[in-house]
């Protein structure tokens, strides 16, 4: 299916994702509006535990699934809603047209299994080839991911790689199929600082390499900063600001979005108090009425506990979700 | 591979340790604790004259650590007495004997495995469903179940009210007559020469005692499968090969299991000694003519030579099949070798 | 199951305000009352002793237990006469199995006494001092687990003489190894912890700080696997029975009673079905409890 030139990759509405728990029914998701074009980077920024991770997951239909349901929304990835998907053409969609990168490198490789053994199965699975030209395909990306020694990585076993390197296996057994959507969740996090940086240097390169439309899910400012070319804002389980990574950084608007941004500590701020946004991150079993944010914005308003603001398009493809402002421009 | 060659090498060595140990344990056991070992050894029926022959040949009057000695010598000479009953050595009976009961081991332990590991995968992912509940129970019916009075049980059913299976002994009395051994395994041996009634018959004299033997092997797979899995399929390595759009059925049978057989194979050398014990209960109750009936009937008669013998076997087996699970266990995950 | 959240917050505000101890118990027992496997043990369990207890009042004929036989009733299949049928010797079964309620019961404590008996001071010894006591222990240890328990119990058993004295002395020495081990893991990482460190501090004397410190700390799953043993024990037990070794007529313990009618049971199937299904119960309700502490312990089925 052909793409028209502003038709976006992939594209969120109204998703409302719950989860069953022993405490209660938790509201993790609920998006109005998110997308994504074909070639973008978009960064998908936010506290731990706001649901960004679900929302990646959601798009793969892998929400576990007594506990969790999607309640209503449409998904849709290059036209086709993948929510009226039945598991078996998921399965063909998930690792081929759309791949996902994971947290921890260590726990998402299987440790009785060869990393090589590992990479050629999704080969041989997706792309139908025998074991033995899977295996040259799996060095050929091993190589360009950066992986010294391919042959010899392929023999090994997780636990006998680094953190690094680890990583960068999750990234060629993600990209070796050529999917359409990249979704990294949090791919830097568990490592250090250094390798953050090779390993963000690396997926620069394969989007300017492959073109890999990416959507990177991550709670630091600085990496989003890095790599993407648009981004959402989300707050307990919404999107409260989106738009490039320009405006965004140099006019941020919601309420929440500006106190995150001078959270960063910046060189000159030495010796001041670090700024922090006070109060705590709701609960999502029973979240503030009307704007979830409500409860600690230093300009609410009465209008925010009644009802939610819907995203706003201030004219330029930046959207924001507060009464401050509204439709066009203008607050 | 490197790494391979000294687990292997310490592994073994702890066994020659532990090995040692047993032999002071038997040895206990054989002269220390009765306390008339020399009697115990002849038979209570010899004369005055033979019992003090061989309190003289055991070394009675001697210090511990020289019959200590004298014992180790004998077993590792193949002197390990003669059996009061069959007048034979009883290393001998031994091996005559063996055959019968690995050949049902072997197939009740199959048996198990083949039943219980889809049933604790299936009960692990389909927790807390009807099926799950049905293989919980039979898991653990088959734990607490006597073996001994499970083959009565069966042969009361198949046997007496059914009637479609035989109630003892490995075949037909009138193929019996014809049949050549060459292993000792009937089965192989009936493929081997060609028998086909000799086949059918020694198959359908197995099922029962070999249902029987597996029960306990078959509960306690199930419930270990069902435990490793339950805790494997919930890793992010599971989630990471869904998201890959790998098939169900794999990622539990090839991603998921491959991770949890680990506790089972572990268990297995001690499931395979357990069943060896077992066997003296189910081979009396099935008059299968195999190394737990002679020592069943060992107990009885008090043949003492032939008690000690078999314990010292059965030790001895679970020795070393322990070494030969730690090894598969170090080969199938490779994290253990670093230790 | 679904509890309302302030009910349950309600609770354990109550619960916070006692002892320690009763708070463990208390925060347990929500749980225990929700799991149907145990509740169905225990209630089994408490079923067999009342029933063992109560054997000599309502045994119909409770001399059969005791050597009384009756050689006209001989072989009789279950009536109401005689819920259980009679044996060779005309003996009601229904009593004898009830009174084996008690042999077994007494079977099961004695052997589990004896083997904590030993076990437990090694295992705690080992634990607390480390180093090459510690080693030895271990090692005499493994080789004692070297064998398959009932293999152990039955060399031993034989060694003694064939007597059901001599077969729960025999078993006890296949045990004790296990809670040695059990109890050692247990003392190594309690013996970490700050409150023994303070025992230490103020010159309290290792001895009773092993014992009277670390142990009682050290319990838990000590008690959990000796309920769970107590069902592995009366099979191990019977087991031994069967084969000749343990008890001996005409003491009215079921592998016994199992291994005399495998004479006749083909004809006469009441002799085996019944005594051997009294096993088949105990060891059930037993595994059955022990299945389910063990799910209740487990910290990730917790959910309080």
């Amino acid at each position: 299916m052909g793409l028209r030139a502003e038709e976006p990759l992939l594209e969120i509405k109204n998703l409302k994702v719950c989860f069953n728990t022993y405490y209660g029914v938790v509201k993790a998701v609920d998006i109005d509006h998110l997308k994504l074009l074909k070639g973008e980077t978009l960064g998908l920024v936010g506290e731990t535990g706001c649901g960004k991770t679900v929302t990646a997951l959601t798009v793969l239909k892998l929400i576990p699934s007594p506990g969790g349901t999607i309640e209503d929304g449409e998904i849709l990835f290059k036209g086709e809603n993948l929510l009226s998907k039945k598991e078996a053409e998921m399965r063909k969609i998930r690792g081929k047209r759309i791949s996902m990168i994971f947290q921890d490198p260590m726990s998402s490789l299987n440790p009785v299994f060869r990393v090589g053994d590992q990479a050629s199965r999704i080969i041989v699975l997706h792309q139908d080839l025998q074991e033995k030209e899977a295996k040259e395909k799996v060095l050929q990306v091993f190589e360009l991911v950066g992986l010294p020694s391919p042959a010899r990585v392929f023999e090994s076993y997780p636990h006998e790689l680094s953190g690094g390197m680890r990583q960068r296996v999750m990234i060629s057994m993600a990209i070796s199929c050529n999917p359409d959507l990249l979704i990294a969740d949090e791919p830097t996090s568990a490592l250090d600082v250094t390798i953050q940086a090779q390993i963000l240097r690396l997926l620069k390169d394969l989007r300017d390499k492959i073109g890999a439309s990416i959507m990177l899910i991550t709670h630091d400012l600085a990496v989003v900063a890095q790599i993407c070319e648009k981004v959402a804002v989300m707050y307990a389980g919404s999107i409260v600001e989106f738009g490039t990574v320009e405006s965004i950084f140099s006019r941020p608007l919601h309420p929440y979005t500006k106190m995150l941004l001078e959270c960063i500590p910046r060189p000159g701020t030495r010796g001041r108090k670090l700024t922090a946004i006070h109060g705590f991150v709701p609960s999502l079993v029973d979240p503030p009425p009307g704007c979830r944010f409500h409860p600690r914005c230093p300009h609410v308003t009465d209008l925010c506990s009644k009802s939610r603001p819907g995203l706003v398009d201030l004219g330029d493809g930046h959207l924001v979700s507060c009464f401050l402002y509204k439709q066009g421009g203008g607050a | 591979m490197v790494k391979m060659r000294y687990y292997v090498a310490r592994r073994l060595l702890l066994s020659l340790v532990v090995l040692f140990g047993v032999s002071v344990i038997t040895f206990t056991i054989a002269r220390v604790i009765p306390s008339e070992p020399a009697a115990m050894w002849i038979g209570f029926r010899a004369t005055k004259e033979q019992i003090e022959k061989t309190r003289i040949q055991l070394g009675l009057d001697k210090p511990l650590y020289v019959q200590y000695y004298r014992y180790m010598l004998s077993l590792l000479q193949g002197d390990w007495g003669v059996s009061i009953r069959t007048h034979a050595p009883v290393l001998r009976d031994i091996a005559t004997f063996l055959p019968a009961s690995l050949e049902l081991i072997l197939t009740g332990l199959v048996i198990a495995l083949v039943v219980g590991l889809p049933l604790g995968v299936i009960s692990a992912v389909k927790k807390n469903t009807p099926a799950d509940h049905g293989a919980r129970l039979l898991a653990i019916g088959g734990v607490s179940i006597p073996t001994f009075w499970l083959g009565m049980i069966l042969q009361l059913v198949f046997f007496r009210i059914l009637g479609i299976l035989p109630v003892a002994e490995r075949l037909d009395t009138f193929i019996e007559l014809t049949f050549t051994r060459v292993t000792g395994f009937y089965l192989l041996d009936a493929v081997i020469t060609g028998n086909l009634p000799a086949l059918q018959s020694a198959a359908i004299h197995i099922i029962l005692p070999a249902l029987t033997l597996a029960a306990y092997p078959l509960g306690l797979t199930t419930r270990m499968i069902r435990a490793t899995m339950m805790e494997v399929m919930s890793e992010d390595y599971i989630r990471t090969s869904r998201a890959y759009g790998i098939p169900e059925r794999v990622v539990r049978y090839s991603y998921a299991l491959k991770n949890a057989v680990g506790p089972t194979i572990t268990v297995l050398p001690l499931t395979f000694a357990y069943a060896l014990v077992e066997t003296f209960l189910i081979e009396s109750v099935f008059r299968w003519p195999g190394l737990g009936r002679y020592a069943s009937i060992a107990i009885i008669s008090a043949d003492y030579p032939v008690i000690i013998g078999v314990t010292i076997l059965i030790a001895m087996t679970y020795i070393v099949l322990n070494l030969a699970a730690d090894v598969i266990l170090a080969y199938m995950d490779p994290r253990i070798q670093l230790r | 199951m679904r509890q309302d959240w302030n009910v349950m917050k309600r609770y354990r505000e109550r619960v916070e305000a006692r002892l320690p101890q009763v708070r463990e118990i208390a925060y347990t027992w929500p749980i225990i009352r929700g799991n149907v496997l145990t509740m169905v043990g225990i209630a089994i369990v408490l079923a067999l002793i009342v029933l063992g207890v109560l054997a000599p009042v309502i045994s119909p004929y409770p001399e059969h237990a005791m050597g009384a036989t009756s050689s006209e009733d001989k072989f009789q299949p279950p009536s109401f006469r005689h819920l259980f049928g009679t044996d060779e010797l005309g003996r009601d079964i229904f009593s004898r199995v009830l009174f084996g309620i008690r042999i077994s019961f007494m079977i099961g404590v004695i052997v589990i006494g004896l083997a904590l008996l030993v076990g437990l001071p090694l295992g705690v010894i080992a634990g607390c001092a480390g180093g090459k006591l510690d080693e030895v222990i271990m090692r005499v240890t493994d080789m004692f687990l070297s064998f398959p328990a009932l293999l152990l119990a039955l060399a031993i058993s034989a060694a003694l003489g064939p007597a059901l004295v001599n077969s729960m002395i025999a078993i006890a020495i296949a045990w004790w190894p296990w809670y040695t081990r059990l109890v050692r893991g247990q003392a190594v990482s309690v013996k970490e912890r700050p409150f023994v460190e303070a025992a230490v501090a103020t010159g309290v004397r290792r001895l009773r700080i092993i014992f009277r410190h670390v142990l009682p700390n050290c319990l838990t799953p000590i008690i959990v696997q000796a309920s769970m043993d107590f069902g592995s024990v009366i099979l191990t037990a019977a087991s031994l029975s069967f084969l000749g070794l343990g008890a001996q007529p005409p003491e009215p313990e079921w592998g016994l009673m199992v291994s005399i009618g495998r004479n006749y049971f083909l004809t006469n199937w009441w002799l085996t079905t019944f005594p051997g299904f009294a096993i088949v119960i105990t060891v059930l309700a037993f595994n059955f409890l022990g299945d389910g502490l063990r799910e209740i312990l487990d910290p990730r089925a917790r959910r309080i």
